[in-house]
């Protein structure tokens, strides 16, 4: 088949090496993969006979890949019942994610909210393994309750390299902050970074709304704040519109986009 | 959406949605035509007896009218 009239919507077949149980209903599948993927991109994964979801890559390794999913309705229900040996349907990967060269050699502050951290997770790997590429890396990451924390041996593992705030909405434990993430802002010095910098903010797009005026607080400037959005994309290829908000399709321009565009995307 | 959220709960706020996907925003985005080709499908598809023809020339008309007060300030 030539490229022109290959069939998009094809997905592939892919074995699960492995489920790891963050909680109670998020779950991480590891996933064999031979796609090649960009930090921030995000996949459709299907199962036959049920449905199709956009899950973002939540890890990309040598052939591997992870997705970080909530079981919430009928596809991830149903992804809910498989375990390593069985196959997921991917295809992809979609979107355009987050701009790696861009943000090297620069102080990064990462804001997220919830599940919003599984979206830049790899990227926050990245940077981990390459410390050197970037000046230094703030991350505020909060979580509704205990209960809720994802990817725990990671937030200790980037308590090393990172600078970082976590913290629970409305609860206290042990060794985390309480209150939401916006209250944590004003933490960080941005004069110290000598106008090289530039704050990602993921997560619920309530979360993202006050993160966003919060930092225009600072008065950062719109080009140096990035967000991903989330929406229910159903075809990834700019067919459908069912993730459009007015005429910006999030599957084909985002999900990642600048503040100076997301601020005028409201639903 | 994660969680179950829906992000537009009215049947209204899907109806202007949807219209401005058919007319105005696909255009707008891939510069090539109207999403609607004028078929008249969902006309006799909808169970609700809701002309597609109808709600836009309201819309149309609105829009005139809008427009019109404006010059007229």
């Amino acid at each position: 088949m030539t490229q022109q009239n290959k069939n998009h919507m094809i997905p592939t077949a892919c074995k699960i090496i492995s489920v790891v149980k963050e909680t109670d209903i998020e779950w991480t599948f590891r996933v064999e993969s031979p796609f090649k993927a960009n930090h921030g991109q995000f996949m459709q994964l299907s199962v036959p006979k049920i449905g199709e979801a956009p899950i973002s890559i939540s890890e990309i390794g040598d052939g591997y890949m992870d997705f970080t999913l909530r079981a919430v309705g009928k596809v991830t229900n149903e992804i809910f019942e498989k375990q390593a040996g069985d196959f997921l349907f991917l295809r992809g990967p979609y979107g355009n994610g987050w701009p790696v060269e861009e943000l090297k050699d620069k102080h990064l502050v990462f804001i997220t909210g919830g599940t919003g951290l599984a979206p830049v997770r790899s990227l926050l790997n990245e940077f981990y393994n390459n410390i050197s590429s970037v000046k230094s890396v703030t991350l505020i990451s909060g979580f509704k309750n205990k209960e809720s924390i994802l990817f725990k041996d990671e937030l200790k593992k980037w308590q090393d390299k990172f600078k970082t705030f976590y913290t629970l909405d409305n609860e206290s434990i042990e060794g985390w902050n309480s209150g939401l993430v916006t209250n944590f802002v004003k933490e960080i010095d941005f004069n110290s970074f000598e106008d090289n910098y530039a704050a990602i903010v993921v997560g619920p797009p309530i979360m993202m709304k006050f993160a966003g005026l919060e930092l225009k607080k600072y008065n950062i400037p719109d080009e140096k704040i990035w967000m991903s959005f989330e929406r229910k994309m159903s075809c990834a290829i700019g067919k459908c519109g069912h993730c459009r908000i007015d005429e910006t399709y999030i599957c084909l321009d985002g999900p990642v986009f600048p503040y100076t565009v997301a601020k005028n995307l409201v639903d | 959406m994660a969680g179950q959220k829906e992000i537009r709960n009215k049947a209204s706020e899907r109806m202007r949605y949807k219209l401005l996907h058919k007319f105005h925003d696909y255009k707008e985005r891939f510069k090539t035509r109207h999403m609607c080709v004028g078929c008249g499908r969902c006309i006799h598809r909808c169970p609700e007896a809701i002309s597609i023809v109808s709600t836009l020339e309201k819309m149309n008309n609105a829009i005139v009218k809008i427009t019109n007060s404006n010059t007229q300030e």
